[in-house]
Order: structure tokens, then C-alpha cells, then sequence
């Protein structure tokens, strides 16, 4: 979402660049950004610690709590790479070639940017369901997907297939092709072509948009809410994990699996700092 | 030297020609694959889901969604976002503003912050939130005493969506900030135009379809937010419950019909806001007039 | 301008480029269009191997989409295109075996010089791969070949833009292409290093005998360096031939105009000639009698002291230099202001100065009905 910004210019002649008028701006700015944004995580962390480490460390090491660590890291670890596999077979296809259809192509890669979590959770379950439109198919085969880990992966597949692609797309388009046609008229074949010439190029995008993928897949709440049955130590993945502490008024617990999720959400805003240097170079 | 003499001779008995349409392969592949993908996980749920709200006879439709409950829901979600996203709207363009305009310590981690709501997983913020908005909490002790009833009533909704759907407004706005070239406000000075004349002809015009984009942005987020914003809420009927939460509610009774025209409305929604993005995306191509 | 390059290959050029293995390319007929936008609108040409062909011709007249359809970057909606005889739009751009230099070369930022130059060879497959060694050794005989030896470990963001050029070029060689084709070759350099580049390209090419073609917009370029001229308008071809041919015998209003300065006069053409300031030349084959525009190079048009000859009345309005010749610049009666170019040994025999009295008269010109 964010983008790579060059140095600004020195002040002086620009607006608004005033003696009083800057700091006033600069302080306004960075107290409300402060309040708005550091105390939420700050609370965190306070809540989690707020009976002691030990306590901290018991409620982390909560068979459930752990299982549902478990089960966040592997929705990560599928949804992630299938993404990523999405996200470039979109993005060669869209900038790359020519066709019609192709802003309707766009339009709906970006489109579960736009949408709800739960209308996202909701469409699965009507699909696959069992009062959904593959219900009966899937009971007469005896598979259910419903309420199961794979809903999960799904409903988590759904909701952030657009990063990978968002960030490939808007990067291959402004590097152009002329490189790929001269690796092709050179000899090479389309797959050493890809790896030794475009992959390269769109390395730190790529790493980019896997990492806000990552974020999004562990931080999923809406949609897996309603797919997951939330059966505690068996379908409940670290957020809501956190739902089912907090209304147990088990605050300290609760806080303590979020603030797990913080700090993967802060290393990842440190992994997007860093990647983010290296694409804009 | 010759010109255009085509010799028949040259021309040998060619073998049945693979017309290609590109220089670059792959094209197949990659587009199948795209396809086969948006389909399965995408367009097929969707069309499940339009499918169980079609389910419904109009009248029956009509009831759900016109329910007095449901419309109170929407009442409640829409005039939340709005809130959060005028206060967005405001509060991003000042941290776009200064972000890219000044240098001051600490503007990198600012910059970093921002995507924070971003990263951040809803349920987290959402406890968060409410834990220091709650009567008893960091910030909601103070304001309590005075009658200003955050959490579990709607100014905590409207937080909760300000702080998801902050980083909308700031990161579109700011690389047309960074765009804007110093010599053009230099230019300015010297014709004579004072800092608020240069800011309202010059540089608001320019940012203008940027920003509504980033606000438009917010607020479809807004209206689909969930995670945030049901911690906080409180969650009673017809006074602080937002559409997603009635949503799930209608599943959890099994009402799934009640759902599906729900979920359908709150689609509709997201759609128009889509059309809305897309419609100001075009009229910023037509204004600004860049290859 | 002059081309002091022999018209016709020679057989010490033939010679070496069969040796070469160089094959000779022809275009039939082909049509490319972009949506709506016809860029090609069947175009015919054929290229002699070891022969140096120049596609000139202003943006959009379809040069650098004709030298694509030829590459394999673009496939046309009809027409053909051989290789040595062979059907080249059944091969892909890999499988052509074409040299292709883009105008901004398109190096790969993320490789040394060295590995840009060998990367035709890296990307062979299996059996055909030559082994490492090889490969380097290779790409360094290329770089010293092009000048660049000593610089294989740089990256190309530290080369200059006449340096990357030319690794380009290595590397568009490296593969032992049949055909070279370069697009717009010293676009992207400043005048002094191109001037030095397109000397050096025409030695490189007569030591290399590859039929090449090379686009550009440059007709000073293209008369200078090519064995042969195409010159291309609005996707057609208007003009194929010699440098020579091209300045001195224009076909059309367009190639009049486009090669070289002009002076433009109005005229009236009876029965197939007009008079042009007093003297009558013949108009282009098949002018209908009628309005007609008359073409005149600047060095065409004679000064003489005034009444010598039969000609237009003429007033000297300045006079400026303009390398190794003068540029005059007249009111003609009738007319209106002219600039004719002379040299510096007729400009002192006539003793001209500012406000002088002189008759003017047309040495050639090339009549057209736009």
C-alpha cells in the first residue's frame, strides 16, 4: 500500500514552511499519529505484561493458545506461496500481452480489496456448506470442507489473493518488457527467461507483496470467523483465539496472543521498510 | 537492389504456419492459470452467495433488508464511516502533508507507522481499542466522568474504523505530494501569490482527485469492517450493531437466507464503492494528463 | 553529404559475407496493424546478405515496426518475411537467430558486462551450450572487439551511454546472428559521440559481412552509412534506393523534403514541366497540368552578378556562415525570401555583400503535385 518517497526538498520557499506554522503542523501531526496509532499497541503490550512475565509466558504456552499459533503459521504457509504463484501468473498475463478484457482482468483481481470479510466468509459457506451449492456433492462424497482448516485456507486464499499481484502488476508495468524481448531474441527459452531475467527484476516487489500477504493471512479475522466453527484447540486460528480469551475475560491471555501478532505485525512493517528501500533503488 | 519483384522461387512450399500473436511466451499459461484461479476462489463463492439471496423471493428479500433491525444496522455502519473517514480525510492529508514536505526526526518511523493499521490484525486493534477506550481503560477513565461514553456506543465505532482505515488517505496522497515540483510554488512566490493562494489554486487542485480517491478508499474499508469494530461496539440490537456483525448473527441462527440478502447488500455496497474509486481514478487520468 | 562507400557491394564484401554465413532477408507485402492504427501498409524490401540497409523515416512511419516484424517482436496480420529463403514468421524470435540492439539497449541491470555478452550463450540448451570457460573467453574477444576490453566486471549503470551501446552490440553478436538489426542505434547518444560511433559501426559492419538494417530518423545518418536507403512514410514504403539515388533523384514530394534542405516554390505545371524561376525543368512522371510544388537544394540555387543571365531579379538580405559554406539569404522578386547555400570560392568571386543587386537562377529542381 505504501510507496517508495524520495528525499524532500530543503523548506524555505515552500508553503506553509513558516516558523510557526511547521512545527505547529509537525507536532499536531505527530501527537494524533501517536495517540491514534502507538497507544493501541503500546496497550498491547501493556495488557499482555500487565501480570508479570511469567504469567505472560504461561498464556502463551496454552495448549490451545499454541495450537492456534500452529494453525496461523500454517495458513500462512499455504496461502502465502499459492498467492505468490497467483500473483505472477497475473501480472505476465496483464503486462506482458495484449488483450480484451484486460481492465476486467484488473477489475477483479482487485476486487476482494473491496470486499467485506464476512460477505467473503459468507460466499464459502454458501458454497461449500451444506446447505451451500456443492453441500450435497460434497456430503454424498463424504468430504467436508466446511468448519475444517480448509475453509480456512480458502476463505484466506480469497481475501489477500490481490497483494502479490497489486505490487507485481504495478512493477512490471513501469519496467516494461524490452529486457524479456531481448533475453527471448537472445535465445533463451521462456522459463530460463523468467528466472534469469524478469525474477531478478521484480525480486523485492515480489517480497514486498509476499510479506503484506503474510500480515493480512495471520491477521485474518472476519472471514475466518465464519468459516472456521472457531472450535477451540481444533478450528481457531491466533485472532480468534484472541476473541475467545478476551469475551472469557481472560485479558491477560488475550493480550498475550496478540501481542504475538503484534510483533509479527512490527517485523513485517521492518521487512517492508527494508524491501521498500531496495525495490525504489 | 531490387524492390518488390517477388520471385516464386524463393518462396518455398511452406509448412502449415503457427500464426503467434506475441513475442513473449507464456501467454497461455499465465492467462489459463489466472483465470482458473479467480474463478474457483473467487467468482464461484461470489456467484454462490448472489445465487442464496436470489433464493429469495423479492418480498422476502424485501423484509430482511428493510427489517427494522437491518436498517438500523445500516444507518449506524454508514454514518460511522462517514465520521471516520471526514476525520481521516483530515487527519491523513495533514500526516501526507507533513511527511512529505518537512524534515524533522523521527519521520522515517512516522512514515513506517503509518502501515501499522495495516499490518496490524483487526481482532488486535479491536481489543486494543477497547481496552483503553472502556470505562475503566488508559484514556476511557477520563472521558467518562465527562459524559463521553466511548466504547460500547458508537464514537468507538467511529475510532475503530478511523484507526483501520488510516493509512487509505495518507499513502495515496502523498506521491502526488512528492510529485509536486518545488520550482512551480518557487514560480508562484515570485508572481506575487501569498502561501494560501498557492496552496488552494495550486496545490489543492492538484491533490484534490488523489485524495478523494484515498477518502473513497477509506470508507468502503470502513463499511466492511468488522474485526476492528465489533470488540468495541457493544453489539446491541438497534443501537450500536453494525451490518457484518448481523450478519453473522443470522448465520449463527441458522437464518441463512436472512444472511445471504445481508451479505448481498453489504456487496452492493462495496461495488458502488468500486465504481466510485474507479470513476474518480478516470477523471484524475483525464486531468492530470500523464502518459 | 557525400557517401564515398561504393553503390554496389563488392566481391570482396560478397565474399565475406558468405563467409559470414550471413543470409539475405526479404519482406513481402506485410501489414501490421495496432488496433485501428495501420503501422504497416504492405511493405516490400529485400536485403542483400553483408549489404547495409538504413530505415529512415519521421516517428510513426512504421521503420521500427517493420524492423520488429523482421525480429520476431511483432507478427503481422499479412505478408512474409524470409530468411536466406527460409519462412521466418514460423519461427519464433528465439528460433530466428537475429542480432537485435534496442534503443535503449536493454541490458540486464543486474549482470556484469561480461555475463550481459554471454547470456545468448548461458541460455542455450543443454547439448548446445558451450562450457563456461568457453563462454567468458568469448565475451571478452567480443568486448575487445567493440573497444570495451578491461570493463567485463563493470555493471552497466557505470558505463557510459556509448559504452553501453556497444555492449549491446557484443552482446546481440555473441550469439553468431545471421541478420543484425539495430533500432535507432545512436538515438539515445549526444551528436560528438555519435558521430564517432556511426564511423566505427560502418568499419564493424564491413569486417562482420552481416546483412543489417538499422532504423533511424537521422537522414544525414542514413546517407552517410547505408549501402542503401528505404525511405518510409505513414506505414509505406516511398522510396528504396542508394544514397545517391535518395538526394538526387527524390520520387516523391515526401523524400524530397525529408532528405536534405529544400526550398518550396508554388508553381504552374503545363504538359508535363514549370517553370521554376525562369528556367522550365520536367516535373515527376505523371503530375497532372496544374498547381505544383517546386523542391530546390539550397546549393541549386545560383548567384550571379546582376544581369549576366537570364533569371529573376534577387536582393542579398544577410549573409551567414554555415560550415564550409555560406547560407545567403535573398528576397527574390515575386517570391520572397530564399536561402541558397554557396561555397566559399564562389562566395568570393562574387564579392557579395548585404543589399547587393544579384539574378538568381535554378541549377535543378524537382517538381510535385502534393
Amino acid at each position: 500500500m505504501s510507496n517508495p518517497h524520495i528525499q524532500t526538498a530543503p523548506a524555505g520557499s515552500r508553503v506553509f514552511s513558516g516558523p510557526i506554522l511547521r512545527p505547529l503542523l509537525i507536532g499536531t501531526g505527530v501527537v494524533l499519529a501517536a495517540i491514534m496509532i502507538g497507544l493501541p499497541v503500546g496497550a498491547v503490550f501493556y495488557q499482555g505484561l500487565s501480570s508479570g512475565i511469567a504469567a505472560y509466558a504461561g498464556a502463551i504456552l496454552q495448549p490451545d493458545t499454541l495450537h492456534a499459533v500452529w494453525l496461523t503459521v500454517l495458513a500462512a504457509l499455504v496461502v502465502v506461496p499459492i498467492n505468490i504463484g497467483f500473483g505472477i501468473a497475473a501480472a505476465w498475463a496483464i503486462t506482458r500481452f495484449t488483450f480484451t478484457g484486460k481492465k476486467l482482468l484488473t477489475t477483479l483481481i482487485e476486487l476482494p480489496f473491496s470486499i467485506s470479510p464476512i460477505v467473503a466468509g459468507t460466499a464459502y459457506l454458501f458454497l461449500y456448506g451444506a446447505q451451500g451449492l456443492f453441500g450435497p456433492v460434497l456430503e454424498q462424497a463424504g468430504i467436508q470442507i466446511m468448519f475444517t482448516i480448509w475453509a480456512i485456507f480458502l476463505a484466506s486464499l480469497f481475501v489477500t489473493s490481490p497483494f502479490v499481484a497489486r505490487e507485481l502488476i504495478t512493477v512490471m508495468q513501469a519496467q516494461g518488457s524490452e529486457d524479456e524481448e531481448a533475453a527471448v531474441i537472445l535465445g533463451a527459452s521462456g522459463f530460463k527467461m523468467f528466472l534469469k531475467v524478469t525474477l531478478p527484476k521484480i525480486k523485492w516487489a515480489l517480497i514486498y507483496g509476499a510479506v503484506l500477504c503474510n500480515a493480512r493471512v495471520m491477521g485474518e479475522f472476519g472471514a475466518v470467523s465464519v468459516v472456521s466453527g472457531s472450535v477451540r484447540g481444533e478450528t481457531n486460528t491466533l485472532p480468534l483465539q484472541v476473541e475467545l480469551l478476551f469475551q472469557d475475560q481472560d485479558t491477560a491471555g488475550a493480550f498475550a496472543a496478540a501481542s504475538t501478532l503484534t510483533v509479527i505485525a512490527l517485523i513485517t512493517l521492518l521487512i517492508k521498510l527494508w524491501a521498500e528501500g531496495r525495490r525504489s533503488s | 537492389m531490387s524492390v518488390s519483384a517477388s520471385s516464386p522461387a524463393e518462396i518455398p512450399a511452406a509448412p502449415r504456419r503457427r500464426r503467434r500473436r506475441s513475442a513473449l511466451p507464456g501467454f497461455g499459461l499465465s492467462f489459463g492459470l489466472t483465470a482458473f484461479y479467480l474463478g474457483l476462489i473467487i467468482l464461484l463463492p461470489i456467484a454462490a452467495l448472489l445465487l442464496k439471496a436470489g433464493s429469495l423471493s423479492p418480498s422476502e428479500f424485501w423484509a430482511v433488508i428493510s427489517s427494522r433491525r437491518a436498517v438500523s444496522t445500516y444507518r449506524l455502519t454508514l454514518s460511522s464511516a462517514l465520521y471516520a473517514t471526514i476525520f481521516n480525510a483530515l487527519l491523513g492529508f495533514l500526516l501526507a502533508w507533513i511527511l512529505t514536505r518537512y524534515e524533522f526526526r523521527g519521520r522515517r518511523v512516522l512514515d513506517a507507522l503509518i502501515d501499522l493499521p495495516f499490518a496490524l490484525p483487526t481482532a488486535v486493534a479491536g481489543i486494543a481499542l477497547t481496552t483503553l477506550l472502556s470505562r475503566n481503560g488508559a484514556i476511557g477513565q477520563w472521558l467518562e466522568p465527562l459524559g463521553l461514553k466511548i466504547a460500547y456506543a458508537q464514537p468507538g465505532i467511529v475510532i475503530a474504523m478511523a484507526f483501520t482505515s488510516l493509512p487509505f488517505v495518507v499513502r495515496t496522497v502523498q506521491p502526488v505530494l512528492e510529485e509536486l515540483e518545488t520550482e512551480v510554488e518557487e514560480a508562484g512566490h515570485i508572481l506575487g501569490a501569498n502561501d494560501w493562494q498557492l496552496f488552494s489554486r495550486v496545490i489543492w487542485p492538484a491533490v484534490l482527485p488523489a485524495f478523494l480517491s484515498g477518502a473513497s478508499l477509506a470508507f468502503a474499508r470502513s463499511l466492511g469492517e468488522f474485526g476492528a469494530v465489533v470488540f468495541i461496539a457493544g453489539n446491541l440490537p438497534n443501537r450500536t450493531e453494525i451490518t457484518a456483525l448481523l450478519t453473522l448473527i443470522r448465520i449463527e441462527e441458522y437464518d441463512y437466507p436472512g444472511a445471504a440478502a445481508l451479505a448481498a447488500v453489504i456487496l452492493a455496497s462495496s461495488f458502488v464503492m468500486l465504481f466510485v474509486v474507479n470513476a474518480i481514478q478516470l477523471w484524475q487520468l483525464r486531468y492530470v494528463r500523464r502518459s | 553529404m557525400s557517401n564515398i562507400q561504393s553503390q554496389t557491394l563488392s566481391e570482396d564484401g560478397a565474399a565475406r559475407a558468405e563467409a559470414a554465413g550471413s543470409v539475405g532477408i526479404s519482406v513481402r507485402n506485410v501489414a501490421k496493424q495496432f488496433g485501428n492504427f495501420a503501422a504497416l501498409g504492405g511493405v516490400s524490401l529485400d536485403v542483400q546478405p553483408g549489404e547495409l540497409v538504413a530505415l529512415l523515416g519521421p516517428s510513426g512511419s512504421g521503420k521500427t515496426t517493420l524492423l520488429r516484424v523482421i525480429a520476431g517482436l511483432e507478427f503481422p496480420e499479412s505478408g512474409d518475411v524470409l530468411f536466406g529463403g527460409r519462412d521466418a514468421l514460423s519461427m519464433s524470435a528465439r528460433e530466428r537467430r537475429v542480432g537485435f540492439v534496442f534503443q535503449h539497449y536493454a541490458l540486464f541491470k543486474h549482470m556484469s558486462v561480461e555475463d550481459n555478452v554471454g547470456f545468448g550463450l548461458e541460455v542455450r540448451p543443454g547439448g548446445e551450450r558451450p562450457p563456461k570457460a568457453e563462454i567468458r573467453a568469448r565475451a571478452r574477444a567480443l568486448l575487445e572487439r567493440v573497444q570495451l576490453g578491461g570493463l567485463e566486471k563493470r555493471f552497466p549503470a557505470q558505463l557510459s551511454g556509448g559504452q553501453r551501446q556497444r555492449v549491446a552490440l557484443a552482446r546481440a553478436l555473441a550469439i553468431d546472428p545471421s541478420v543484425l538489426l539495430l533500432d535507432e542505434p545512436f538515438g539515445a547518444l549526444d551528436a560528438k559521440v555519435r558521430k564517432e560511433l556511426r564511423r566505427w559501426l560502418r568499419d564493424l559492419h564491413d569486417e562482420l559481412g552481416l546483412a543489417t538494417i538499422f532504423v533511424t530518423h537521422d537522414q544525414e545518418e542514413a546517407l552517410e552509412l547505408a549501402d542503401r536507403v528505404v525511405v518510409l512514410n505513414k506505414g509505406l514504403i516511398e522510396q528504396d534506393g542508394s544514397p545517391q539515388e535518395v538526394y538526387d533523384h527524390p520520387k516523391t514530394a515526401f523524400v524530397t523534403r525529408f532528405i536534405g534542405d529544400t526550398l518550396t516554390l508554388a508553381v504552374t505545371v503545363q504538359s508535363g514541366a514549370a517553370e521554376v524561376l525562369g528556367t522550365v525543368f520536367p516535373a515527376a512522371p505523371g503530375t497532372p497540368d496544374g498547381a505544383a510544388t517546386a523542391f530546390l537544394r539550397p546549393h541549386d540555387l545560383h548567384v550571379h552578378p546582376q544581369g549576366s543571365v537570364a533569371g529573376p531579379a534577387a536582393r542579398v538580405l544577410g549573409i551567414t556562415p554555415s560550415g564550409a559554406a555560406l547560407n545567403v539569404r535573398l528576397s527574390v522578386g515575386g517570391v520572397g525570401s530564399l536561402d541558397a547555400a554557396i561555397s566559399r570560392q564562389e562566395f568570393a568571386r562574387l564579392a557579395l555583400k548585404t543589399g547587393d543587386a544579384v539574378t538568381v537562377s535554378p541549377r535543378h529542381a524537382f517538381i510535385f503535385r502534393e
